[in-house]
């Protein structure tokens, strides 16, 4: 196997920054779809990667080989990998697949969970409200989802803005945005040098219902003053424990970034940028060149294992 | 251009029934005495007809969502909060628990850091006059 079984391990810290950016750029349907499916080629590919590095290790066990019936020697004489290094792909291939697993399992339970609580409200409406002052609103997945919003909340929204509210979370509800961020944060378990995408991802889920809220409501204006307004008020001094422990290790202030991309033109109706474009460029260039050196690597692997056997 | 340019006097689209009855429900749980169907009519923003609301309460009133009670001629709505209570301290479970479950639900707005506030709040400002 040459160099290029490392290109997929190592293709993340440039897609990283160009996804990133695409967010930034791109209509948040869009930069949602593009960044969850980068995620998951990069990541898979990063597997491929592994997995070969430590097969072509295994393949020179002489226990291995004789099962499978080919040379430990030749293998060894043909493989260029660096001595060492297949142990260390084996050891961290098992770690990141484990840790992957644990967060299937957790995030599964966790859907299920959610699931059930939203069965459990009554039919009757998809709005749960919570008789409480403090202020919180946010889906609740199920069949059929639920709006969990607190009476606190809808105390402090006019009517317009309390349709900015529903709207917003429809649109998570809707489109399924939990999946998307389960998604890329499993492909960040099984390649670390994904996980910036993991708070890009919950960014862009977020623009993507804000988006849904302002064509509901047919004003981006009305919508940006809703989500300021309700940012404000869940800021008093409430401060309790779960309130800010939980969840989306918010980076630079998600939320007046999301008002200020209301407060502009929408994204569709921009001139498509140059700039746009080339991260798009980029980020497919990269998947590309992830799904082909994994395959060349794989196809090495093969050839090598052919050579041995006679 | 596109119709967002005449915001905000264009007219929101047309809801769907759920989102009228979400809506009403919203407007009750937000005031906090009962409302006749006139005075929900105008929390709404005085955009759906009387008729209108008056059947989209009754609904809810038949889900056993609202209770109601005789106020002069109209009856007076108001949410029924025992079965909220129960669901609210559910939610609270599914709320405190570990990063897993609170992941899956999505936040209308997450925490804001004292920049962060204070950058919205020049942000809401700026655009105060426009409309």
């Amino acid at each position: 196997m040459d160099e290029a079984v490392f290109l997929p391990l190592l293709m993340p810290l440039l897609t990283v920054p160009a996804v990133h950016y695409a967010a930034a750029w791109w209509h948040p349907k869009l930069a949602t779809w593009l960044l969850t499916l980068s995620s998951v080629i990069l990541s898979v590919g990063s597997v491929v990667s592994l997995t070969l590095l430590a097969l072509a290790g295994a393949a020179q066990v002489p226990a291995v080989a004789s099962v499978g019936r080919w040379s430990a020697t030749t293998v060894r004489e043909t493989d260029a990998g660096l001595p060492g290094l297949d142990t260390v792909a084996g050891v961290l291939l098992v770690l990141l697949v484990a840790s992957a697993g644990g967060l299937v399992y957790r995030r599964t339970r966790a859907i299920s969970e959610a699931f059930h609580q939203a069965s459990r409200c009554r039919s009757g409406s998809e709005l749960l409200v919570l008789p409480h002052g403090e202020p919180v609103a946010y889906a609740l997945p199920g069949r059929p989802g639920r709006i969990v919003v607190s009476r606190g909340m809808l105390a402090t929204l006019d009517p317009y803005e309390r349709r900015v509210l529903l709207a917003h979370e429809r649109a998570h509800l809707a489109n399924h945005h939990y999946l998307f961020v389960a998604v890329v944060d499993f492909a960040a378990a099984l390649n670390p040098l994904l996980r910036p995408l993991r708070s890009t991802v919950r960014y862009s889920v977020e623009r993507w219902a804000d988006e849904s809220a302002a064509e509901g409501v047919g004003s981006r204006h009305l919508a940006a003053k809703a989500v300021g307004k309700a940012a404000l008020v869940s800021r008093q001094p409430a401060g309790r424990a779960w309130h800010s422990a939980v969840l989306m290790a918010a980076t630079a202030g998600p939320v007046p970034r999301r008002v200020a991309a209301l407060l502009t033109p929408p994204p569709e109706g921009r001139i498509p940028m140059l700039r746009a474009w080339i991260t798009g460029l980029i980020v497919l260039a990269a998947a590309a060149t992830v799904a082909g050196s994994a395959l060349d690597a794989a196809r090495d692997l093969h050839t090598i294992l052919e050579m041995a056997s006679n | 251009m596109r119709a967002s340019r005449s915001e905000p006097a264009g007219a929101p689209p047309r809801r769907a029934r759920g989102e009228l009855e979400a809506e009403v429900l919203a407007a009750l749980w937000a005031a906090h005495r009962p409302l006749t169907p006139g005075e929900v009519q105008v929390k709404l923003g005085d955009e759906l007809a009387y008729s209108t609301v008056v059947t989209i309460l009754f609904r809810l009133h038949a889900k056993g969502l609202l209770g109601r009670s005789r106020q002069g001629r109209a009856y007076a709505y108001a949410p029924i909060e025992d079965e909220a209570g129960l669901a609210a301290r559910r939610m609270r479970q599914l709320l405190d628990a570990e990063r897993d479950r609170s992941t899956v639900l999505t936040r209308f707005v997450s925490d804001l850091s004292l920049a962060d506030e204070r950058l919205l709040r020049a942000l809401l400002d700026e655009h105060a006059g426009g409309s």
